[in-house]
């Protein structure tokens, strides 16, 4: 099948249904993997077993960024060649995007309450962060205002560009600001400074994170595409065809 | 039932409309108001209903309870639809049915006018036909023994415009009163003809001369100029009383209807909430993220949120109606306005202001506030937010008056609101002790909300009255 042909969307349809179940058996392949390598991992000498919670809260952030570059993705596609399933693919998107985000804030602010002696500081990363979230809640906001969905496509196409400015701020805020929140561990020149027992097991979660969205995007995007079917036959209902 | 009307003139912005005009009409008649573009025929209408008070003359309505008004025995069918977009096909009939008082039920009066098959569907979806054909129906759904109508058969097609004449007749036989702003003929056998002749461009205001509009009344052959004398053709049957809805019944449909609408595409209920969290982020950026400075105003940081978004939040509350013509509907044939009012207030403060107090404990963590701070600040809110509520009313009744919406509503009202903000951040900060007991400011906050709830209908209602 040719990349062109999943722009009609019965096609992609019918991918998506024959795709799904091994994409869903994959992410509950890698949770499995990933969750014992968890529980395996050794507690940290200084936070003990909370430094667990970066398991969950890792691949969250994660995920949080990688959705935004999916949705701007999409929305070139939107903008610049009025794909049909473009703006289904941000519309689905964003909800999800937003779980993650605010998993990732939760799951941050548990492990700060015992850490930090508290839920919440105003760190510039942690700042950005919500801020992040904020626009994925206004951009579900925007496609909630509007009854049309290609009106509302456009307009929030433009909000997706935007705001996909705001990622390169989140990723190197904490080299420009430098402040409680511990610096990048992960991807540095010098190579990772964190050790592999816990790297493995959390590659392991990035991955099996990465999955769930796959398989969460590809099935929501499916009931967004039913969905304006579904309003189509209505609209043609109503007038008279 | 007589209805008629004596020397009535009307002068808009200075401007005459029309003067000298009389009619009188009888149980089983209909009154065709015609003339070109411009001549008062839409104002001739909206005076009969009560939107618009005559400049000189009077209008009555004989045989019936002398306490009802005219505009609560009439259904006025103005240019806009008074539909709901968000809402299906039955729900906004229903909803008029329910709020004005019953007639035919629902499902006869779609079928009636051939939208049966659609009643599951949104109003948003249905053409400018189906819409007019949408609100006909509403005419057979809610009784009301004289029609008021502006153009009818705009929109419609032959076989709307046959339907349409057969349920004029059909009231008329029963005896009900028609009067019709229109073009073309209707299809009304043996119906009167007022004719609105116009100002003549360039006139002012001037003494009695031939300048300015002037009524002629004619029956379907004869034209007569002058007062109307109609001779009575036919008996006629005098119709049946308004069916009222009870006044409970009315509040409860339309603020089952607000809330509905809110929770809808396009609703917005969770907006303010939203807007919410985006004043509480951006007062750290402004002020530093010292977390002692932030614990000491977060009660304040949160009031003024919640402040500003209830108020926000307010600018379409009866503008949205106004809009679509459901307001002329609710002000002339409801229920008492202020009650009317009020009730639109509980489902909007439902909507906004219950799900921004119900997150001000989230807030409040990000803002580092002690867990009994939080507690008291929620409080506050819960008590405090129906007085913003209240108060932002009146502001959203004035935007509806000057026709004004936007930055104007916080500007009249936000001076309004200083004391609730006074005694809500000052209880929320007695509760963590001081020289001030939480019980002292937190009683007058009460206080100021029982006393919006008085003031905010009444003066918001006095204001809508007064929008023409």
């Amino acid at each position: 099948m040719a990349l062109i042909d999943l722009a009609n969307p019965s096609r992609f349809l019918a991918l998506v249904g024959r795709v799904l179940p091994w994409l869903a058996l994959a992410t509950a392949i890698a949770f499995a993997i990933g969750i014992v390598l968890v529980l395996m991992a050794p507690d940290d000498y200084q936070q003990g077993a909370t430094v667990k919670i970066m398991f969950v809260h890792v691949p969250a952030a994660w995920l949080a960024s990688l959705i935004w570059v999916v949705m701007s993705i999409a929305a070139l596609g939107t903008l610049a060649w009025r794909h049909p399933l473009a703006d289904v693919a941000a519309k689905s998107a964003a909800p999800i995007g937003a779980a993650f985000t605010f998993l990732c804030l939760f799951a941050g602010s548990m492990w700060g309450r015992p850490m930090w002696g508290t839920y919440w500081v105003w760190d510039a990363r942690l700042t950005s962060v919500l801020v992040m979230f904020l626009m994925y809640l206004g951009l579900i906001a925007l496609w909630h205002t509007v009854e049309d969905p290609t009106r509302a496509g456009r307009t929030a196409a433009i909000l997706i560009l935007v705001g996909a400015i705001n990622l390169p701020i989140i990723k190197f805020s904490v080299d420009w600001w430098n402040t409680l929140h511990q610096g990048t561990s992960v991807f540095r020149l010098e190579g990772p400074t964190i050790y592999p027992t816990i790297l493995a097991p959390l590659l392991v979660m990035a991955l099996a994170f990465t999955l769930l969205f796959v398989t969460l995007h590809l099935a929501a995007m499916r009931n967004e595409i039913l969905r304006r079917r579904v309003r189509t036959l209505r609209v043609l209902q109503a007038h008279g065809a | 039932m007589k209805l008629s009307g004596t020397d009535l003139a009307c002068v808009r912005a200075g401007l005459p409309i029309f003067r000298d005009v009389s009619f009188a009409i009888e149980a089983g008649q209909a009154l065709l108001i015609t003339g070109p573009n411009g001549s008062g025929k839409t104002t001739l209408l909206r005076l009969i209903a009560g939107l618009i008070r005559p400049t000189q003359g009077h209008i009555m309505l004989g045989g019936v309870d002398p306490e009802a008004s005219i505009g609560e025995e009439a259904h006025y069918l103005a240019h806009q639809d008074a539909l709901k977009p968000s809402l299906t096909v039955a729900e906004n009939l229903g909803f008029w049915s329910r709020f004005l008082g019953p007639g035919a039920s629902p499902e006869a009066a779609l079928a009636a006018v051939g939208l049966d098959s659609l009643t599951g569907l949104p109003a948003a979806y249905l053409s400018a036909g189906q819409r007019r054909r949408l609100s006909l129906a509403r005419l057979l759904a809610v009784y009301r023994p004289i029609w008021l109508l502006d153009e009818p058969t705009a929109a419609l097609d032959a076989d709307g415009q046959a339907s349409l004449a057969k349920l004029m007749q059909d009231h008329l036989a029963s005896g009900g009163i028609i009067v019709a702003a229109t073009h073309g003929p209707l299809g009304i056998n043996g119906a009167s003809e007022l004719r609105l002749s116009g100002g003549e461009p360039g006139c002012g205001p001037g003494p009695a001369s031939p300048s300015g509009a002037r009524e002629e009344v004619r029956g379907n052959e004869a034209v007569s100029p002058g007062r109307s004398r109609l001779a009575v053709g036919r008996i006629t049957t005098q119709p049946q009383a308004a069916k009222r809805a009870t006044v409970r019944q009315s509040l409860g449909s339309i603020f089952i209807r607000d809330v509905t609408i809110a929770l809808r595409v396009g609703g917005g209920a969770l907006m303010g909430v939203l807007f919410f969290l985006a004043v509480v982020t951006l007062i750290p950026f402004a002020l530093g993220p010292d977390l002692a400075l932030l614990r000491r105003v977060g009660p304040a940081v949160l009031w003024l949120g919640a402040l500003l978004a209830s108020l926000l939040a307010l600018d379409r509350l009866f503008a949205a109606d106004q809009d679509d013509g459901s307001l002329d509907l609710i002000v002339t044939s409801g229920p008492p306005l202020e009650l009317t009012v009020g009730a639109k207030a509980a489902a909007h403060w439902l909507t906004t202001g219950l799900p921004l107090v119900v997150a001000s404990p989230l807030f409040g963590v990000l803002l580092n506030l002690e867990p009994g701070s939080i507690g008291a600040t929620a409080l506050t809110l819960l008590v405090g937010t129906p007085a913003l509520t209240l108060i932002g009313l009146i502001g959203a009744a004035l935007a509806v008056a000057l026709r004004r919406g936007g930055i104007l509503l916080p500007v009249l009202v936000l001076p309004l609101t200083i004391p609730v903000l006074i005694f809500g951040v000052a209880a929320a900060h007695a509760a963590l002790g001081g020289p001030v007991r939480f019980a002292t400011p937190f009683t007058i906050l009460c206080a100021l909300t029982l006393i919006s709830l008085v003031i905010g209908p009444f003066a918001a209602a006095a204001t809508l009255r007064h929008t023409e």
